[in-house]
């Protein structure tokens, strides 16, 4: 909009975050007592280790396993890289594959009705014994891999969005339909932002599914990835390697959470969107 | 048939009639008659209100005129025409009971949304209006707000001018104050009656709130419940324009206890 309307906007608008040391007031007391915690585990695993003396093989103290992450820096990016690409083509194509089903139980019920319990055969089934399956028939490449992740991806994206897309007010139809509104123009201008903050409330929960989804495929059968790093380190009782493995695919996976909650901001402009903080 | 309604209401030529209408709901305990034997005739340019207790059809009445529900039995002419037709080539205002404004829109956007979906103004044109608009129901310097940033009376403002923004000659309005505080509530009837003197429309009104009726209306149809059926038709004949100071005048105040009178009296 116009500079005029834009200012009066910050004017009267918001519960306001503030500037200059106030902001970082905020931000400290909102991640401050997170960061203590996190570093009082540290300060407390290391020190055990160190008073019980506990062997390397069991328990590696905090720093051991950041000295192996930063010696091993490079094989572990690599194979972070790999698994990260499969969980993300996989989250993409497990949420167009949601959004379809979701547009086709919007326009019927009875499909919703034969098709929902196979919704929930994928969200049930053992991720574990279908991963070995997929291995079979997709080879040792990045498709089983894909196809794991994207089946985990599924189920939170289509039942939040199917909600989502039914989540507009009855008055709002009736708006519509006095103004003139053709079906599709409803659905352009009310349904599909009625049902994105579902949609990303969905897409956040899967996000980390993904990810656990691609490292279970590389337990089955593949040449790289940090789940193929994790097998290996088990079959060795190289408690530090899986250590940092652990510790690499949960800095991996909260980028990519971070990723999305990025997207959703950009997506969710107008105030009051996001379903939950 | 229409000539007849017409005569009855004072001789103006009738905006809507309605002959004969009743209408039947399926519920799951049975059917249930919300109207029963409607005949009435809304006479063109005037601001008519609909009172009576809550569960007399009032509402389903307004739905019923504009086409957004179909009698059971019965006939509903709107200017000469059936309430689909109408809609199609004209268009009702309807302001409802919330402002159902869409959240994801700026208040511009949402005065400015029939107009896109219409697509009857160029869109260059239609901020123009839009603007002009907001300007009108005095809420120039929120174009860009969004409905969660304004109180509850300035969005019934934004969805009074999105009801404006493509110049209905009928305007409906389904308890449009009914969720305001009785301050913003009187305000909101000084400009809804100044927006209606600015421009000759023809309003319907529906309200459960007797003062505001009398205050605003010509005519004020007082509906029984259980099946929901017309009362009386009462003409208001205080000179306009009224000032506010009115409501607390004798003659006002003698109008408003016979109107409960024949709104209680069962």
């Amino acid at each position: 909009m116009t500079e005029a309307t834009g200012e009066a906007a910050s004017e009267v608008l918001a519960p306001s975050p503030g500037k200059g040391p106030g902001r970082l007031r905020t931000l400290l007391s909102a991640y401050a007592p997170a960061i203590l915690v996190f570093l009082a585990v540290g300060f407390a695993w290391e020190a055990a280790v160190a008073f019980f003396r506990i062997p390397k093989f069991l328990l590696p103290a905090p720093s051991v396993v950041i000295q192996r992450i930063i010696a091993d820096a490079e094989p572990l990016a690599q194979n972070v890289f790999v698994t990260m690409q499969a969980a993300v083509a996989g989250l993409i194509l497990g949420t167009i594959i949601a959004l379809a089903f979701a547009l086709i139980f919007l326009m019927s019920r009875i499909l919703e009705r034969a098709l929902f319990p196979w919704a929930i055969i994928v969200q049930t089934v053992p991720i574990l014994a279908i991963a070995p399956l997929l291995t079979i028939w997709l080879g040792f490449g990045i498709a089983p891999k894909i196809a794991v992740s994207a089946i985990i991806t599924i189920f939170p994206i289509l039942v939040n969005t199917v909600r989502g897309l039914r989540s507009v007010n009855r008055q709002v139809f009736e708006l519509m339909r006095v103004i003139g509104a053709s079906p599709g123009q409803t659905f352009r201008e009310v349904r599909v932002f009625a049902a994105m903050p579902y949609t990303f409330a969905g897409l956040r929960i899967s996000a980390g599914g993904a990810v656990i989804g691609a490292i279970v495929a590389e337990f089955t059968g593949a040449n790289l990835g940090i789940g193929t790093v994790i097998v290996n380190a088990g079959y060795r009782q190289d408690a530090t390697m899986l250590f940092s493995a652990i510790f690499c695919s949960c800095v991996a996976t909260i980028a990519l959470f971070y990723v999305v909650v990025a997207l959703e901001r950009l997506c969710l402009f107008w105030p009051d969107a996001r379903l939950e903080s | 048939m229409s000539a007849a309604l017409a005569q009855e209401s004072g001789g103006h030529l009738p905006a809507i009639s309605i002959a004969g209408v009743s209408m039947v709901f399926d519920s799951p305990s049975g059917p249930v008659t919300a109207l029963k034997g409607i005949d009435l005739a809304i006479p063109k340019n005037r601001f008519v209100s609909i009172v009576g207790r809550s569960g007399c059809g009032k509402s389903t009445l307004l739905r019923l005129i504009c086409g957004l529900v179909r009698p059971t039995v019965g006939q509903v002419t709107v200017d000469g025409m059936t309430p689909d037709l109408y809609q199609r080539d004209r268009r009702f205002g309807f302001v409802f009971q919330e402002a159902t404004l869409l959240p994801w829109r700026t208040a511009l956007e949402n005065v400015a949304l029939p107009m896109k979906i219409q697509k009857v103004v160029q869109p260059a044109r239609r901020e123009e209006r839009a603007r002009e608009l907001l300007k009108l129901v005095r809420l120039q310097g929120f174009e860009g707000h969004y409905p969660s940033q304004l109180s509850g009376g300035m969005r019934q403002r934004v969805s009074i001018a999105r009801a404006l923004s493509y110049d209905p000659e009928i305007l409906l309005m389904d308890e449009p104050f009914g969720a305001l505080d009785e301050f913003t509530r009187q305000e909101m009837n000084e400009e809804l009656v100044r927006l209606w003197q600015e421009q000759n429309r023809t309003i319907v009104f529906v309200t459960h709130n007797l003062a505001e009726a009398l205050y605003l209306s010509d005519i004020v149809v007082v509906m029984a419940p259980h099946p929901g059926r017309v009362r009386a038709v009462i003409e208001v004949d205080l000179p306009r324009p009224r000032r506010a100071a009115i409501r607390q005048g004798g003659d006002f105040i003698a109008r408003l206890a016979r109107l409960e009178e024949v709104i209680s009296h069962d």
